[in-house]
């Protein structure tokens, strides 16, 4: 406290200043060494502040890569992913949350030790699932496993617990439904979460590469990340090709960050509170 | 029989999962238009008994009946009830307008006929200027005249309040009381009101149902409650300050505790008895001694404790040489009575007394004092049952029918 009397700003921001230009760090450097040339690129020791920029990597990017396709697929694969989440994971956690049926608690314990389970030990069983529904080398086969996800219904029905059960009662007796209370009332007032597992769904599906790298084998069907990544296993690396390609698939990511962050840091601080 | 728009429980009960008996056994008639208020200590299980009525709770054993019907296994929207919550709990993302419009609309009711109704109930409860607002830009005041003009704009069969004016404060809840009645005398709807405070069960209650571990202890008219109190539980609840009790010996046409003696009237109930009692009688039996005192009525000296002047009248009490009465009922309902008498020092382990004394009088802490006592109106307790023995004789209290009495079932 006595600090921050010699200081105008808060103590704290020694401390938080150069954290946040160690994270920042990575994405302005991406960010600058896009606009350099593939000499400048390959320079040794790097160059820090170029003396020239440079648009080649995004030229070529737009001309040999098919850019537009991948960006494509990414949205289609995130924003099915997004909704499915929001719809079946709010459903799944209001039953969690609010109804009373067997087994609920037993279901809820299950379906929390899946995130216990390493991904890659579900790798070979969910690619059988997939090949049975004849999803291979579909976008399906990457969109079908990320429908519902574990955490976004465990968020959400943690939300829903804070919520005053008061108000969902008065619902009843005005005449709604379980599902009217559910459109109606809950889900307005559970915004702040729901813009939570949008963006978490929304990162997590976006910068998948592992998966898709599994069961996409046409060019036509690579989403962003498979995109760029093919970029290095061709003849000739092209560094900044990649790294435009990398600020054009982050883009997306920082602007959805952006427009949910009041709601997000919310819903994170009031998590926080109610546990 | 309850009337057309009446409430009839019959032997209803309440189990949770966990094995807690909420409700044991209860069956209450609410006439049609009744005021009726369930009071009791938190934990008596009167919340749940609303929330049965309401179809919130599902019944464990009994049946409920609203205007008539059998609606045990009805659901909450179709029991054409409407409930206002202790926390109000109004729609916060809806305007003050579609809070009191939902309803309705999810009756789906025309359009013109909800903002009919909507604007008449707006107007009556002073909500006009406020209807754009939401929940959070209104003081408690207003949060509560929505959840009420919520609860009228459905015209229901029946209204159920749980501890509506217990998030206020004290000078609102008291306006809001008589706002309520007000309302009531007006709209005569059946209401069943749930509050843990005596008071407002006492001014708004055309009949009070005292509860206690789920159980009622005693259904009657607010006065028959407060001059013929059940048991010791119904007696040391009802009443502010609450009943002065104290361990006694009744025999011989006296009463002697705590070295003081009274001897009884001819005619007094309490002749009949001899042997252990605990003695009740409330503050305003007992009077400063002076030229208009009644001279027929027994003497006490005692030594004033703590003396509080309010104005018209003055609340005194004082220290008996004898045990508190520790009584299971006498604890339970002192708990959560909100009179004051919780005790704030723990090392004083005798019975007080307190004496509300009428008008101007100048009586200081410390003072030595004779007090006359109305030896008309002692109440008399059994020390194992608690079970009233003896009541003062009939005043006012008979003319007050009592439609339902139930008398206690165990309050030892």
């Amino acid at each position: 406290m006595r600090l921050r009397r010699w200081l105008p700003f808060d103590p704290w921001h020694l401390v938080l200043a150069p954290v946040c230009a160690l994270l920042a760090a990575p994405l302005v450097w991406m960010t600058v060494s896009s606009f350099m040339s593939n000499a400048q690129l390959n320079r040794f020791p790097p160059t820090i502040i170029p003396g020239s920029l440079h648009v080649d990597g995004y030229r070529s990017l737009f001309h040999d890569a098919a850019l537009p396709t991948w960006f494509l697929n990414s949205t289609i694969v995130s924003l099915v992913c997004v909704v499915a989440n929001l719809v079946f994971c709010s459903m799944a956690g209001y039953a969690f949350a609010r109804l009373r049926f067997r087994g609920s608690g037993l279901l809820l314990a299950v379906m929390l030790g899946t995130l216990l389970i390493p991904y890659q030990l579900t790798l070979i069983p969910t690619f059988i699932i997939m090949e049975k529904l004849g999803l291979i080398d579909t976008l399906g086969a990457i969109i079908v496993p990320s429908l519902v996800m574990p955490f976004g219904v465990f968020l959400l029905r943690q939300f829903f617990l804070s919520l005053p059960r008061e108000v969902e009662e008065a619902a009843w007796i005005d005449g709604c439904s379980r599902w009217a209370i559910l459109w109606t009332i809950v889900l307005p007032l559970a915004r702040p979460a729901l813009a939570t597992v949008a963006v978490i769904t929304f990162l997590v599906t976006w910068n998948d590469v592992s998966w898709p790298a599994i069961v996409i084998s046409s060019e036509a069907r690579d989403t962003l990340p498979l995109g760029i990544a093919s970029f290095k296993s061709r003849a000739q690396t092209n560094p900044g090709a990649i790294m435009a390609a990398d600020v054009l698939a982050t883009l997306p990511v920082l602007l959805a960050f952006l427009a949910a962050q009041r709601t997000f840091v919310r819903s994170i601080a009031s998590g926080a509170v109610k546990g | 029989m309850a009337g057309a728009g009446g409430i009839r429980l019959d032997r209803v009960s309440k189990t949770y999962d966990n094995g807690v008996d909420a409700v044991r056994d209860v069956s209450l008639d609410v006439t049609e238009g009744e005021f009726v208020v369930l009071v009791g200590p938190s934990g008596c299980g009167k919340s749940t008994l609303l929330r049965m009525i309401a179809g919130l709770e599902p019944v464990t054993a009994g049946t409920v009946h609203i205007a008539g019907r059998d609606v045990t296994g009805v659901a909450p929207p179709d029991r054409d009830i409407a409930m206002v919550f202790q926390n109000y709990a109004l729609y916060p993302h809806k305007s003050v307008r579609d809070n009191l419009g939902f309803g309705l609309k999810q009756r789906k009711v025309d359009r013109a006929e909800i903002a009919r109704r909507v604007d008449e109930i707006g107007a009556m409860l002073g909500l006009g200027d406020l209807m754009r607002r939401r929940p959070s830009q209104l003081s408690g005041g207003q949060r509560q005249r929505v959840a009420i003009g919520r609860a009228l704009v459905r015209d229901p069969a029946a209204f159920l309040l749980d501890e509506p004016l217990s998030n206020l404060d004290a000078k609102l809840r008291t306006s809001m009381r008589s706002e309520l009645a007000r309302l009531h005398e007006r709209m005569r709807v059946t209401t069943v009101y749930v509050t843990h405070d005596q008071v407002e069960a006492m001014t708004l209650g055309d009949r009070v149902v005292v509860l206690r571990d789920g159980v009622v202890q005693q259904s009657d008219h607010p006065q028959v409650l407060y001059e013929r109190p059940a048991n010791l539980f119904v007696a040391a609840f009802i009443g502010s300050p609450a009943m002065n009790l104290v361990d006694a010996r009744a025999g011989g046409g006296r009463v002697v505790f705590a070295g003081h003696e009274i001897a009884l009237p001819a005619g007094s109930p309490l002749r009949e008895i001899d042997g252990h009692i605990v003695l009740g009688l409330r503050p305003s039996a007992l009077e400063l001694d002076g030229p208009r005192a009644n001279r027929e009525w027994p003497a006490m000296r005692v030594t004033l404790g703590l003396v509080e002047h309010l104005g018209d009248e003055v609340h005194a009490s004082f220290g008996l040489d004898a045990p508190r009465v520790t009584a299971e009922a006498v604890l339970a309902a002192s708990d959560s009575a909100e009179d004051g008498d919780a005790r704030l020092l723990a090392d004083d382990e005798r019975a007080r007394f307190t004496a509300v004394l009428r008008g101007r009088t100048r009586v200081a802490a410390g003072d030595t004092v004779t007090l006359r006592v109305d030896h008309t109106r002692l109440h008399a307790f059994d020390p194992e049952t608690g079970r009233s023995l003896a009541a003062p004789a009939d005043e006012g209290a008979a003319s007050y029918t009592p439609s339902t009495s139930t008398p206690s079932a165990a309050s030892a």
